[in-house]
């Protein structure tokens, strides 16, 4: 009887630890998506009420319009010149042996390991100087923001294809050729549809990453022209109320179907 | 040691049944093999016994106790695991003297325990190595020193050999065999391997689909299965359909009139609807021997050279195919398409 | 396929290698050089070889304290993000049932994915003055007056905690699903409390998840830029927003550059110290 008391209590602390955890990360998304449907203007409990209006108020700012709709072309840029460099490279890291493969690995996964803060710093002072010795703008435009959000998501699609391309059998590709099928047609018919999952999701993280960032961005919008996440922490400073929180929910939306969607294609889980 | 008792022992998983009210006595020394295919419920008994799954419904007793509410920690109990599950970061000596320090024992006693299993299964040397500088067949040897220093009240095996060669096998079959009777502790071996079972242990529960099918000592089993399923689980079994005519006198569905003396427990109220015979307790020649009860004629349709014997697929006149063991006959060799005679004992007929 | 073998690999990999370089590499090796050179009011910076940024760095106490406030921000919530994430990476690992595990797995990426800035905007709606924790502790009549939380080192703490404790629950759990479930159920039937099963078996083998977890997780926490600066206040001063500082307000490039590669040494120097830890105890991994 002692040892079945003492498995529950151990197991009830268990269990607890686990509904903290999970609390603790659930909650900030859960308070802002709840505040944004909130009717009035200043938190209070309970609610006197449920409205969309903070949806509209928020679309009606400016900085928020122009944020979501930046943060939308940047992320949509960086989905595509992250494939469009990524799958080419991820292609020679798995299907080719040579000499400095994995300094070069090791150099297309740098952008995870260098802080934002210090990457942001660096590129910035980097786009400046550009300006001084050739009259070419960097900072502060499309161009320069979308520069560095490409950075920003190359690794995680170069990771993702890699690890699907290391899963493929080669028998299968080379069965292809001793079908009659040269490089290039092997490639188009075999391995670019086999890898098709895992560049769809390579594709889908590199928006999410582009979309949420914040640190790197920091340092390269100009006056005027933010990304959303900056709009969101800007108008922080100022106040908090159920417009921020339904900007904030408008950000969860996105991000949470946009990984759904990636979940579909590779389980998340081993994305990591 | 114990006796160990499973009293309408039952596993359900919603609306499935793993284990169906399972009742079984193991006595007090005794070596008890659980034999079935997978997915029998075998296993699930050998978890329920050990504690790692909760039975659903009966008891289970260890002699005098009633083990069925403890958690795995207080049943005393040694467990080899089937891939072992040998700790990757112990030592040898380390991983044996785990379940010692568990039992809060000083550390001279549990020293000079190590030291004794680890004689009994012939590592003495190997105390300082990590598993995974072990070959297989040593792995094997400590995760049954682990289990059996503990001095438990019951030894569990699952399916100990699996993952060893067949020459391997062999070797540790006997050493296991020789372990239990010497320390004499109540052991139950879950296996899916025949030969496993019948060289191992002195009874033999035949397991399928949740239920016991057959409880006997390796030979009654093989003489006289009681099911179908058992006869064709162990070992090889002829049969032919059709229907029982005179008490000792099966008919065939072909016509074939065959008599038997041993009819299954199991069949009970149930008419047996099959006839059965082993293939190496056929008789084949060119002419009928006299001496036996049952006979048949057919020709000889493919020869498989096994080693030790040949086996021999028969066809029938009626199309029904026999296979026969038989040794290679150098004087008068047998041939494709050769017309033999077939000739076995009622007492090696069963209808099941 | 062997002639060209040279060939092929360097035109797949130069577009990728020419963006890295120009948009990480390049910039990273300039800041190096700038955090070398000295500030000048006049023209910002001047040419030099010196080490004087990073001597008024380390000597002046305002930023030791600052860099010490930081680590030590880093380090609490990282071991708080351990003690917590552990249960939940094992509970998260052994669950048996695939939808309930995928539905989890999915509540610990997408907030690991969500972004700083949603994440803040979170907890200020929570933790405000006026939020929600101190509307309902109103509500029930718990407090009178709102409870102060938002601008402390508290609110801090736990914000950081929960932004890396994702992290830190998905690489334990990526070790622990390497762990097979039977080497629990060994220790447990040669009579090991679940307590002490966790301590002698699950523990040890969970040590290189462990360190890279923690290590993520540090890293993240160290170079956190909105929490402290929203969540903590203009008192709550870590690296991260004080390197933007130095950077967009002050414009002092050479000091800018040189925090921002001691915040970066510090991250470096924990990877290193902690993979020759991790290979030395438990080989290469």
């Amino acid at each position: 009887m002692a040892a079945r008391m003492r498995a529950l209590t151990g197991r009830t602390a268990f269990l607890a630890s686990v509904g903290l955890a999970y609390l603790l990360v659930l909650a900030p998304l859960i308070a802002v998506f709840w505040v944004s449907f909130f009717r009035n203007k200043i938190i209070a409990f309970p609610p006197q009420g449920y409205t969309l209006a903070w949806f509209a108020n928020a679309w009606s700012l400016d900085d928020f319009r122009n944020g979501f709709v930046l943060s939308v072309e940047i992320g949509i840029v960086a989905t595509i010149g992250s494939l469009l460099i990524g799958v080419p490279a991820a292609l020679a890291l798995a299907r080719h042996d040579f000499r400095g493969r994995e300094a070069i690995s090791a150099a297309l996964m740098s952008p995870l390991i260098v802080p934002g803060i210090v990457a942001g710093t660096a590129v910035y002072m980097f786009y400046i100087e550009i300006e001084t010795w050739t009259d070419v703008q960097l900072a502060a435009t499309l161009p320069g923001l979308c520069l560095a959000h490409v950075v920003l998501a190359l690794p995680w699609t170069v990771r993702l294809v890699t690890a699907s391309l290391v899963g493929v059998n080669r028998l299968v590709e080379e069965a292809a050729m001793t079908l009659g099928a040269g490089p290039a047609l092997t490639l188009w018919r075999v391995t670019l549809p086999m890898i098709r999952p895992a560049i769809v999701a390579g594709g889908l993280f590199s928006f999410v990453v582009s979309f949420v960032d914040l640190e790197k961005s920091l340092f390269l919008v100009g006056p005027g022209r933010t990304t959303l996440p900056i709009a969101i922490i800007n108008y922080l400073e100022w106040s908090i109320d159920p417009t921020i929180a339904a900007v904030a929910t408008i950000q969860i939306l996105i991000i949470s179907a946009a990984l759904l969607l990636t979940d579909r294609f590779v389980k998340l889980s081993r994305a990591f | 040691m114990a006796k160990i008792a499973l009293t309408n022992l039952e596993k359900r998983f919603g609306s499935f049944v793993a284990v169906e009210s399972l009742s079984l006595d193991i006595a007090d020394g005794e070596f008890l093999a659980l034999l079935g295919p997978s997915g029998c419920g075998k296993t699930t008994i050998l978890r329920m016994i050990s504690g790692l799954t909760d039975a659903t419904g009966g008891r289970i007793h260890f002699g005098a106790r009633d083990v069925t509410d403890l958690p795995p920690y207080a049943r005393n109990i040694g467990l080899v695991f089937q891939g072992y599950a040998l700790f990757p970061h112990m030592t040898v000596a380390q991983n044996v003297a785990f379940g010692l320090e568990m039992r809060a024992l000083d550390r001279g006693e549990i020293g000079r325990r190590v030291q004794s299993a680890l004689e009994t299964v012939q590592l003495t040397g190997l105390a300082g190595r990590l598993p995974r500088q072990l070959s297989g067949g040593q792995q094997q040897r400590v995760a049954l020193a682990r289990a059996i220093v503990i001095r438990p009240d019951a030894l569990l095996l699952d399916e100990p050999l699996s993952a060893l060669d067949a020459k391997l096998r062999q070797e540790l079959r006997q050493e296991i065999r020789r372990l239990q009777r010497s320390l004499g502790i109540t052991t139950i071996c879950v296996t899916h391997d025949q030969e496993e079972a019948l060289s191992l242990a002195s009874r033999l529960v035949v397991m399928h689909q949740g239920r016991i099918e057959q409880i006997g000592t390796p030979s009654d089993l093989y003489e006289s299965p009681a099911s179908r399923f058992v006869a064709e689980f162990i070992g090889k079994s002829n049969f032919l359909d059709g229907h029982v005519g005179a008490p000792d006198e099966f008919v065939t569905k072909s016509g074939f009139l065959f008599r038997f003396q041993r009819r299954s427990a199991a069949v009970g109220s149930r008419a047996p609807t099959s006839v059965g015979f082993r293939p190496e307790k056929i008789e084949m020649g060119r002419g009928r021997n006299a001496a036996l009860a049952n006979h048949v004629e057919g020709k000889v349709d493919a020869i498989t050279y096994l080693g030790a014997t040949t086996e021999y697929e028969v066809r029938l006149p009626s199309l029904e195919r026999l296979t026969v063991h038989a040794a290679d006959s150098s004087a008068d060799p047998i041939a494709i398409g050769d017309n033999v005679t077939l000739s076995w004992s009622s007492e090696a007929t069963f209808v099941v | 396929m062997r002639d060209d073998a040279g060939l092929r690999p360097f035109s797949l990999l130069s577009p990728a290698v020419l963006v890295i370089t120009i948009g990480l590499l390049l910039p990273m090796t300039m800041m190096f050089r700038f955090s070398l050179n000295r500030y000048s009011a006049n023209e910002l910076m001047t040419q030099a070889l010196t080490l004087s940024n990073y001597a008024r760095f380390f000597g002046d106490a305002f930023y030791l304290g600052i860099l010490a406030k930081t680590i030590a921000v880093a380090l609490a919530s990282t071991v708080v993000a351990l003690v917590l994430g552990v249960p939940a990476a094992y509970f998260l690992a052994r669950l048996s049932t695939p939808r309930l595990k995928s539905a989890l797995i999915l509540m610990t990426v997408v907030p690991l994915l969500m972004g700083n800035s949603v994440r803040t905007a979170g907890w200020m709606v929570l933790l405000g003055d006026r939020g929600l924790c101190n509307a309902i502790l109103i509500f029930l009549g718990i407090r009178e007056e709102p409870l102060r939380i938002l601008y402390t080192g508290k609110a801090v703490l736990i914000a950081l905690v929960a932004a890396i404790l994702p992290y830190m629950i998905i690489s334990l759990q990526s070790v622990l699903e390497g762990i097979e479930r039977v080497y629990e159920e060994a220790a447990l039937t040669l009579g090991a409390h679940p307590a002490t099963m966790f301590r002698r078996v699950l523990l040890p083998m969970l040590m290189p998840g462990i360190f890279s977890g923690s290590l993520l997780c540090f890293i993240l926490a160290m170079n956190a830029y909105a929490t402290p600066l929203l969540i903590g206040g203009p008192t709550f001063q870590m690296m991260a927003p004080l390197v933007y500082q130095q950077l967009t307000k002050v414009f002092d490039w050479p000091f800018a550059s040189s925090m921002a590669f001691v915040l970066m040494a510090v991250t470096l120097a924990s990877v290193v110290l902690s993979s020759v830890f991790i290979q030395n105890r438990y080989g290469r991994l």
